[in-house]
């Protein structure tokens, strides 16, 4: 038992830390042989039965988990709706009167508020919508209900009764009834969308435009609410229920608010109160929820603590018993003991470590539960504020204004500097074509130190291969002299110098590996060599030496301003435009009275203004100007992924909608428009598929879609996992140190991904037919023909299936080859190095370091591969079509390689007996299939879990 | 050290040996269709690996509208003449779909990457549910809006549609690249009085190559060689309109053709494959980056 769980621990470790495997490489060594091989045997065993039983497991905790997903899903749901409902409920109290309006006129507020055009639109999509509805919409909708998919059937009439002069009934159409009404069932949540948009839109303006009363009301309740926040905590460690707290409370809230003359603030007055002291009651319900949790995993962890401290005591007793007893000669027998009490020692510590790390986590939560905490009303004021206080034009204007001020009062300054300019700007332009040369000296100077850095390194990497190669010579001189000195301990004097070379190389190598190899050397110095011209570049921009003197001298101007003056790049751009005026198409100053003019109506309108808003505020809701102009600033995102998004929801989950619905209808032979009807039949399709009645032609389904979905989950798990570990070892040859032609080998696996599957496929198919030049091959050495996709007797079947699974090794080996080199590169060199080292073979290496490293990483990836190969439609239906067939058919077809999803290709195209219905209901088996695993697999593995903490 | 060589002489020659046999496996049946695609000759080309006799009027055939050769074997020339079309439909969609799906991806995995909104989480949920479904099961009813709504039933515009409508879903890819894209540049920008939009259109587009050509060339991939969707929605009766995929799976499977066509259906895959294997290697080096960073990120 206590090896087991040594063997655990091991597990544990090599999972969350790889360097773990190279101390358990230097061990191997130290065994014999057979106990080694026997450990090995037994581990993995060990193991093998450790996953399976893990897997079982976790499977369980799947279905818990995906139940608690989706009840989780529903319970949120439910909420969602109630507190939209809620919201709009306040947002229908708390409102003047064209906000209340535009619930149910759309874009009333928007005309009320001058944005013409966001209420034209929203009162145009309304109409539009109601009338389209009252047209076609409500009749699609009964049609899609209770019209049963459609009720008459296109054909001649048939009340008449001369059948030659019959009129021709046109009649419905069950699918685009389907279509119809489904589309319509989205309109209606693009409707409601649209609703909404619309109240929120009144909503936001009359809070941009009340934004200082609110704000008024916020700050005079913020005292109280403290006051009532106090109240809450004391009546919490009372053990009073929050519904009793606030009924005691309500008496006082009324006395309050009955000071207050105006009913609306008094009302909202009185919402803001109740619910302050409901939140800050739930807040210290919380608080000591999350104290009684830490207090738990406290008691907990003393207890684990105590159960390790009595262990360790045992430990040493036991160990000091043994001291005693010994009477062996081993010096290194009370060095193992000691060693052995420090392990212990240490998992003590690593058991304690993961409840205190459990522990801090909740205090974490904790502190960031306190730090976070406000009273209702001051949250209330702070959103008020994000919200709606941007919308505050008036610091804004006024800044434009003094702005505007600043400029005319300097105006005989800028003019000055102007003229003074004119003049200078030759000197400028040498200025600069001097400050470029410089520049480019600086670039040669920091090329040159560049490549001097880089020959530097390259001069080290040259002495140390010089040492290493002195190192080994030395090693073979010795050699030598040992052989030929022909001493008695000759071995042990050999293995002497070879521990003394190992000694000696490892160093070296290890500062060798530390320096980069010399393709980066050269790929790195090419870099900062671009770098450094780069960047001479970007300086160069804008060092301009072709100025003209009037340009120079607004330049000069500009700087100015924004140096002196602090105005901001624009403005100063704007202003020095402004320096001259053009008259009679000639450009000349500013008199000083025209100035002065200027100065006088710019201090008149800042006044007014001033005067107009004594609370210094001035929200003006968004113009559509606005609007537009954020789709391509900060709601680009809006813009951007609006076609893609429609374009999934009519390509991706319309189809997908629609295909749920069918597998309910009986579309199918007999019920296929648009010359017939089909018609809801509930879960009959479902029926058909696993209990089928016993007189019906499906008698034979239930087995033979079994075998299929064996088959299906046979062929995953084959076909990821040979692809995954064959396409692993394939590029690990490749990237072996002293393989040539590397390229060249890639180049040459890389040829199945570059051509078309179908094209590869087809042909190797066409080679393997028995008229092919394989089928043909085999039949000459074998004397039987080889059948693939047509012997229906068992060893043909499991021919062609063992056939698919080898060409699909062809065609996947290299898409693992290509995913997986760049890791491979970037395992860490040392753990190989040390490794070798301790006497790990290539095979302990592959399975100790390099799976382990690889696994960690292309979790993910290995798990969307598993879902591919379900759905691999190309291999099966290219290669064999699905064949051979089963004999007795009124199996849709059905063949023995088929898998779920070519036999839901086959009954969908089939041209004399198609199932639309059953199809989709495979297709709804499927995806139950394929997200019952990924959940399972997300589960089990490490790397998605840390993945979602990255993100 | 000796026996140290040569235990790595010795391995390395087996790697060798495994790697060529396994090259020779790789490239022979590449080789053998090339092979056929010059075969002349009577029925039994089809078993032997290497033809008899050689010819070039295999590809002539392909191109029969303007070279008038007919495949003398055939007893059924249903299908002579129609290849250029097909290449020139193929053509078309692929480049038409590939040019809209990775404009869609692009933008979506930037969306995804930078902006943070409501409805985000919401949209990679739903995207990773749709993704368990089976696509194929969709057609049914594209085959339908196709016929009724946008009355494109048998024309491979409808195809263009399929293909990239789509295609914003398979953002994964790219999404992790604009991950690895450092923000400080967006802020730079924004603080330069970049408005987001030109940020993603100058900004982040020219650092981002890699991922645009592995993009194109997946999206421009996808298309050329696809055959379940195209002969679904296309429909084998509208033979002018079929894409290469559906024309070279008759000539090796259709009735009355299969026996007779073999050679012909091999020179149509050295054209139809020969294009995009060249333009596959000289892009190789982004396909490759691109693969490797998605399995990475999942």
């Amino acid at each position: 038992m206590s090896n087991n769980t040594n063997e655990e621990i091991k597990n544990s470790n090599e999972k969350e830390n790889p360097q773990v495997n190279s101390v358990f490489a230097r061990k191997v060594k130290l065994i014999n042989p057979v106990v080694y091989f026997f450990t090995v045997v037994l581990s993995a065993i060990w193991k093998a039965i450790y996953w399976l039983f893990d897997l079982v497991v976790s499977m369980f905790t799947s279905i818990g988990h995906f139940f608690k997903l989706f009840g989780l899903g529903v319970f949120h749901g439910v909420i969602g709706i109630k507190d939209f409902f809620k919201r709009k409920a306040h947002q229908f109290k708390y409102n003047d009167r064209s906000g209340r309006l535009s619930f149910f006129l759309f874009g009333f507020s928007s005309f009320s508020n001058k944005q013409y055009v966001n209420g034209v639109l929203f009162a145009l999509f309304e109409v539009l919508y109601i009338v389209f509805f009252a047209l076609f919409g409500a009749n699609a909708l009964y049609m899609l209900t209770f019209g049963k998919l459609g009720l008459v059937a296109p054909g001649p009439d048939p009340f008449c009764e001369d059948e030659q002069f019959c009129e021709w009934i046109n009649g419905d159409n069950s699918i685009m009834i389907l279509i119809y009404g489904l589309l319509w069932i989205l309109s209606i949540f693009f409707f409601l969308y649209i609703w909404n948009r619309s109240i929120n839109s009144g909503y936001n303006n009359y809070r941009i435009k009340e934004f200082i009363h609110f704000e008024q009301l916020y700050k005079d309740n913020i005292e109280i609410s403290k006051k009532f926040d106090a109240e809450a905590k004391k009546a919490f460690e009372e053990g009073i229920s929050c519904k009793d707290f606030i009924n005691s409370k309500k008496a006082e809230i009324d006395e309050y608010v009955s000071k207050i003359e105006n009913k609306k603030d008094a009302d909202y007055t009185r919402y803001l109160l109740i619910n302050n002291c409901r939140h800050s009651y739930k807040y210290f319900k919380t608080v000591k929820r999350q104290e009684n949790v830490i207090a738990k995993l406290e008691t907990k962890r003393e207890k684990v603590n105590q159960i390790c401290q009595d262990g360790l005591k045992a430990h040493i007793a036991e160990c000091d018993e043994k001291r005693k007893a010994y009477t062996g000669d081993d010096p290194e027998y009370f060095e193992k003991l000691d060693i052995s009490i420090e392990k212990y020692e240490n998992k003590n510590m690593g058991k304690l470590a993961k409840w205190d790390n459990k522990i801090k986590k909740q205090n974490h939560v904790l502190e960031e539960i306190h730090k976070r905490y406000l009273t209702f009303v001051e949250i209330q004021e702070t959103r008020n504020n994000d919200k709606y206080g941007k919308f505050n034009d008036y610091y804004k204007y006024v800044a434009s204004l003094d702005a505007k001020i600043l400029f005319y009062s300097h105006y005989q300054e800028f003019k000055d500097l102007y003229e003074s300019k004119l003049d200078k700007y030759q000197e400028k332009n040498e200025e600069n074509v001097q400050k470029i040369v410089s520049l480019g000296e600086e670039m040669n100077q920091k090329i040159t130190n560049t490549r001097t850095s880089f020959d530097a390194i390259r001069e080290k990497k040259k002495a140390l291969n010089d040492e290493l190669a002195k190192v080994k010579v030395a090693y073979k001189e010795e050699v030598k002299a040992i052989k030929a000195a022909n001493d008695p301990n000759k071995n042990q004097l050999l293995m002497e110098a070879k521990a003394k070379l190992v000694d000696g190389t490892t160093a070296i190598m290890r500062s060798l590996n530390d320096l980069p190899s010399d393709k980066n050397i050269k790929l790195l110095e090419k870099e900062e060599i671009k770098e450094s011209k780069n960047a001479y570049n970007r300086d160069k921009k804008y060092l301009k030496t072709n100025y003209t003197s009037e340009e120079f001298a607004m330049q000069e101007v500009i700087d100015m301003m924004i140096v002196e003056y602090k105005l901001n790049y624009k403005d100063a751009q704007a202003f020095a435009k402004k320096l001259l005026i053009t008259e009679n198409k000639a450009q000349r100053f500013m008199t000083s009275e025209e100035v002065e003019k200027e100065l006088n109506t710019l201090d008149k309108e800042k006044e007014q203004y001033v005067k107009d808003h004594p609370d210094k505020y001035n929200g003006r809701p968004v113009s559509f100007k606005e609007t537009v102009k954020s789709l391509f600033n900060d709601k680009f995102h809006i813009t951007i992924l609006s076609l893609p998004v429609i374009g999934i929801l009519f390509m991706s989950i319309m189809p997908l909608l629609f295909s749920i619905l069918v597998a309910f209808t009986n579309y199918s032979t007999g019920h296929i428009p648009p010359t017939q009807l089909f018609t809801w039949i509930g879960f009959d399709n479902f029926a058909t598929l696993f209990n089928p009645p016993a007189d019906s032609v499906y008698v034979v389904l239930p087995n033979a879609l079994l075998r299929t979905v064996e088959w299906t989950m046979i062929w995953a798990i084959v076909a990821t996992f040979s692809n995954y570990i064959l396409g692993i070892v394939v590029a690990l040859l490749i990237n072996k140190e002293g393989i040539r032609l590397k390229k060249l080998w890639r180049t040459i696996f890389m040829m199945t991904v570059a051509i078309p599957q179908f094209i590869s496929l087809l042909s190797i198919a066409t080679l393997l037919k028995d008229t092919g030049a394989l089928g043909r091959l085999f039949n000459d050495t074998f004397g039987y023909r080889l059948g693939f996709g047509s012997d229906g007797s068992a060893n043909g079947v499991m021919m062609a299936k063992i056939i698919i699974i080898l060409v699909n090794v062809w065609v996947g080996i290299p898409y693992t080859i290509l995913s997986t080199t760049g890791i491979l590169l970037n395992i860490p060199k040392d753990l190989y190095e040390s490794a070798k080292v301790d006497g790990a073979g290539t095979v302990t290496q592959f399975a100790k370091i390099t799976m382990p490293y690889i696994l960690f990483v292309t979790g993910p990836y290995l798990i969307t591969q598993f879902i591919g190969n379900i759905n691999n439609f190309n291999v099966i239906f290219f290669l064999t079509g699905g064949g051979p067939s089963i004999v007795g058919s009124g199996l849709l077809g059905l063949g023995q390689t088929d898998l779920l999803i070519t036999f839901l290709y086959k009954i969908v195209t089939s041209t004399n007996n198609p199932q639309y219905g059953i199809a989709s209901t495979i297709g709804i088996v499927i995806f139950i299939i394929c997200s019952f695993i990924s959940i399972v697999m997300y589960n089990k593995s490490n790397s998605i879990k840390e993945e979602d903490q990255f993100q | 050290m000796k026996s140290l060589k040569a235990s790595r002489i010795i391995s390395n020659t087996i790697i060798y040996l495994i790697l060529g046999i396994m090259s020779i496996i790789w490239v022979l049946p590449i080789v053998w269709i090339v092979l056929q695609s010059f075969g002349g000759g009577g029925i039994s080309v089809r078993s032997q690996l290497i033809p008899e006799t050689f010819t070039f009027d295999n590809y002539l055939y392909l191109f029969s509208n303007f070279t008038g050769v007919t495949n003398p074997r055939a007893s059924n020339h249903s299908l002579d003449g129609y290849f250029f079309g097909w290449f020139c439909n193929t053509l078309i969609v692929a480049v038409l779909s590939c040019l809209i799906s990775t404009l869609f991806v692009l933008g979506t995995a930037y969306a995804l990457s930078r902006f943070r909104f409501k409805a985000r989480t919401i949209f990679m949920k739903v995207n990773l549910v749709i993704g368990m479904f089976p696509g194929f099961l969709g057609m049914i009813i594209m085959y339908w809006v196709m016929r009724d709504i946008f009355h494109l039933q048998g024309n491979y515009f409808s195809l263009v549609i399929i293909y990239s409508a789509g295609a914003g879903g398979g953002y994964y890819i790219a999404k992790g690249f604009f991950d690895t894209i450092s923000k400080n540049i967006d802020e730079a920008a924004m603080i330069d009085g970049a408005s987001k939009s030109q940020i993603f259109w100058q900004i982040i587009l020219p650092l981002a190559k890699p991922i645009i050509v592995y993009t194109v060339l997946t999206s421009f991939m996808g298309p050329w060689g696809d055959y379940v969707t195209s002969s679904y929605i296309i429909g084998l009766q509208n033979t002018s309109n079929w894409t290469v995929a559906i024309g070279l799976y008759q000539f090796t499977t259709g009735q009355d053709i299969a026996t007779s066509y073999y050679t012909q259906f091999a020179a149509g895959a050295v054209v139809v494959a020969l294009p995009i294997t060249i333009l596959f290697f000289a892009l190789q080096k982004y396909y490759v980056s691109g693969v490797t960073g998605g399995a990475v990120k999942g």
